[in-house]
């Protein structure tokens, strides 16, 4: 099929907005691929299939971060069935993100709310025990917080596409479960709830030790470019705060040009392996970074709009999305 | 090839590291409490130290109050005609003024200075907050209405405050002054000034934190006890396994709501929301 030509002139590639999206649906064919040869052929239960499943539900959840926050197709009746399809990998309903990600979490505690996945949420000495417990604590406040949101003028359709993506998650577990119960529990569930947990600590190991009050210091980057590859550039954590509109797949340019010269040498991370067994298991206790901002200070200022105005965006951006969902386009309209 | 037998004990290890991680985290919450406990013991009428007083307020310098608590709230509208607030802060501020600690000849005047930050906590009930934030007017629902409808919603501040006459609890450091006392905040800790007796708080926290903490574990042990009913993954075990995700997906809520119980009263979630009026 031609790719459409877009208004401009230029050619638009089929069906996705940008062609590295095809990374991302490579990602989620391949886990399904792997949920279901589980499932269905005894000879796949092997640790190797088991442990990919594991990550790739993990980078499920990376995908559900980058659909949420620019809709994969044209289309936007596809990004809701998107959203569905993911949704059962994760075993939660991907919209979640959309008040707890893209509206709580890229704001921190600007307006006094706290955010619902702060890494203060875990206090124990010992820092491995807070990256475990981690998401026993920011699920509960996540979803808690959608419930209050959800409810809130303008969210019609946030709470249909929602309470969709909950029934498919969840009904579509349990009828695995009911048809087949130990295969289901053991390499459906098991690697499903692996990728949702493993997200919410993304936030901690993001953001603990940072300081969320500044500019360019408030994540953590991993700035591998083999890990980037397969995670679709969210290693790029702290352009992706700033500059929350542009594409996954520009974000490795734009943190060398803006963030690379403001940031903490510490924040940027070679290798999140190597940070995770450095913090968590060679190293107890937690550390804390001694002004972590000092480097935005000396560097040159740069063009970064508000705070308070970058959220206002995001709320708009939030409500037109849903207020396109209740009134679709017209079909020659859909691809504009 | 990762037989039944193994992912068993892969799930159930699981199911236990984040059960009694729960309860290691709900024991942090009874440290916390335990650590007020020990400082609100009753001080001897009249002595200096560290402790807890029970008072009345005899001058408040703030409009006769000699304190506030005050929890600034956004209200947005919701789909059913309703504006649904969340909280953005609380803030406990001392306004000056002085407490009688005792009756008549015995009475001790206790001079209370005019402080807030985060060393100042004011409690008081969770009934009082919620008359302070109910509606007053339909008149007021519908201007508020109207800026709750937009982006940035309906800002208001819900403030209760101590006046002249109250009774009240005061835990902290009481110090000589002059000829008299002083209070100020506890070394490496605060001032909390309370309308109710705080040890009946802690009691109750207490109770809710040691109840979550026997659900949690018998619930979780039960849950093992019946996944590993013979024969393994026969029907009862199948039924401890059902047990067990709901334990995994169910006790995390639960144990959030009791945290969120036990947040001090200077800090407890108010909310709410204004109904249309009639």
């Amino acid at each position: 099929m031609a790719a459409a030509v877009s208004k401009t002139g230029t050619r638009k590639p089929w069906l996705v907005k940008h062609p590295a999206e095809w990374r991302q649906i490579g990602i989620v064919s391949v886990y399904l691929g792997l949920l279901a040869s589980m499932y269905f052929v005894p000879a796949c239960r092997n640790v190797l299939f088991f442990a990919a499943a594991c990550f790739f539900s993990f980078l499920n959840t990376i995908v559900i971060h980058n659909h949420l926050h620019q809709g994969i197709f044209h289309a936007r009746r596809m990004n809701m069935f998107f959203r569905v399809v993911l949704s059962f990998g994760s075993l939660y309903p991907a919209s979640a993100n959309v008040a707890s990600h893209n509206l709580v979490h890229h704001h921190f505690d600007d307006d006094g709310q706290p955010d619902w996945a702060a890494p203060e949420n875990v206090t124990f000495k010992w820092h491995l025990l807070n990256l475990i417990h981690f998401p026993n604590v920011a699920g509960p406040n996540t979803f808690n917080g959608v419930t209050r949101w959800a409810p809130l003028s303008g969210h019609k359709e946030f709470r249909r596409q929602y309470m969709i993506e909950q029934v498919v998650a969840f009904g579509g577990t349990l009828a695995l479960l009911a048809w087949d119960f130990w295969p289901a529990l053991f390499f459906i569930v098991l690697p499903q709830l692996y990728g949702a947990r493993c997200i919410l600590r993304i936030n901690l190991i993001q953001h603990d030790g940072c300081d969320t009050k500044s500019e360019w210091n408030h994540s953590r980057n991993f700035v591998g470019r083999a890990f980037n590859w397969i995670m679709c550039n969210n290693g790029y954590h702290t352009i992706h705060h700033n500059r929350a509109g542009l594409h996954w797949s520009t974000l490795d340019e734009a943190h060398r040009r803006e963030v690379a010269p403001r940031i903490n040498p510490a924040l940027d991370e070679p290798s999140m392996v190597l940070y995770l067994l450095r913090t968590f298991l060679w190293n107890p206790t937690r550390k804390v970074i001694a002004d972590v901002a000092a480097a935005e200070r000396a560097a040159p200022a740069l063009d970064l709009a508000s705070r308070d105005k970058r959220r206002a965006e995001a709320e708009a951006t939030a409500s037109a999305e849903q207020a396109a969902v209740a009134t679709p386009a017209a079909p020659s309209e859909a691809s504009a | 090839m990762l037989t039944h037998e193994i992912m068993g004990a892969l799930a159930l290890g699981i199911l236990l590291v984040n059960g009694l991680l729960l309860i290691a985290a709900a024991y942090q919450e009874i440290a916390k409490l335990r650590a007020l406990a020990r400082v609100m013991k009753p001080l001897a009428h009249g002595r200096a130290g560290v402790g807890l007083v029970e008072a009345v307020i005899a001058r408040g310098d703030g409009c006769r109050s000699i304190a506030r608590h005050e929890i600034e709230q956004v209200g947005r509208s919701t789909d059913a005609g309703t504006i649904a607030f969340s909280d953005r802060a609380h803030k406990g501020e001392l306004l000056g003024g002085s407490l009688a600690w005792g009756e008549g000849e015995e009475s001790v005047s206790i001079d209370v200075p005019a402080l807030s930050g985060a060393e100042i906590e004011i409690w008081v009930e969770q009934g009082a907050r919620e008359r302070a934030a109910v509606c007053p007017s339909p008149e007021a629902f519908t201007a508020a209405f109207g800026d709750a409808r937009r982006a940035r919603g309906y800002s208001r501040s819900v403030t209760v405050a101590m006046k002249e006459g109250d009774r009240v609890f005061v835990c902290g450091a009481i110090e000589e002054s002059g000829e008299g006392l002083r209070a100020k905040p506890a070394p490496g800790g605060a001032l909390i000034l309370s309308s109710f007796d705080p040890r009946s708080f802690l009691s109750a926290a207490r109770l809710r934190v040691f109840g979550f903490i026997a659900f949690a574990a018998i619930a979780l042990g039960v849950c093992v006890a019946v996944c590993l009913w013979p024969p393994h993954f026969g029907t009862v075990s199948k039924i401890g396994a059902v047990l067990g995700i709901a334990y995994f997906l169910g006790v995390t809520p639960i144990g959030t709501a009791v945290r969120d119980s036990v947040r001090p009263p200077s800090r407890a979630f108010l909310r709410g929301r204004w109904d249309q009026p009639a």
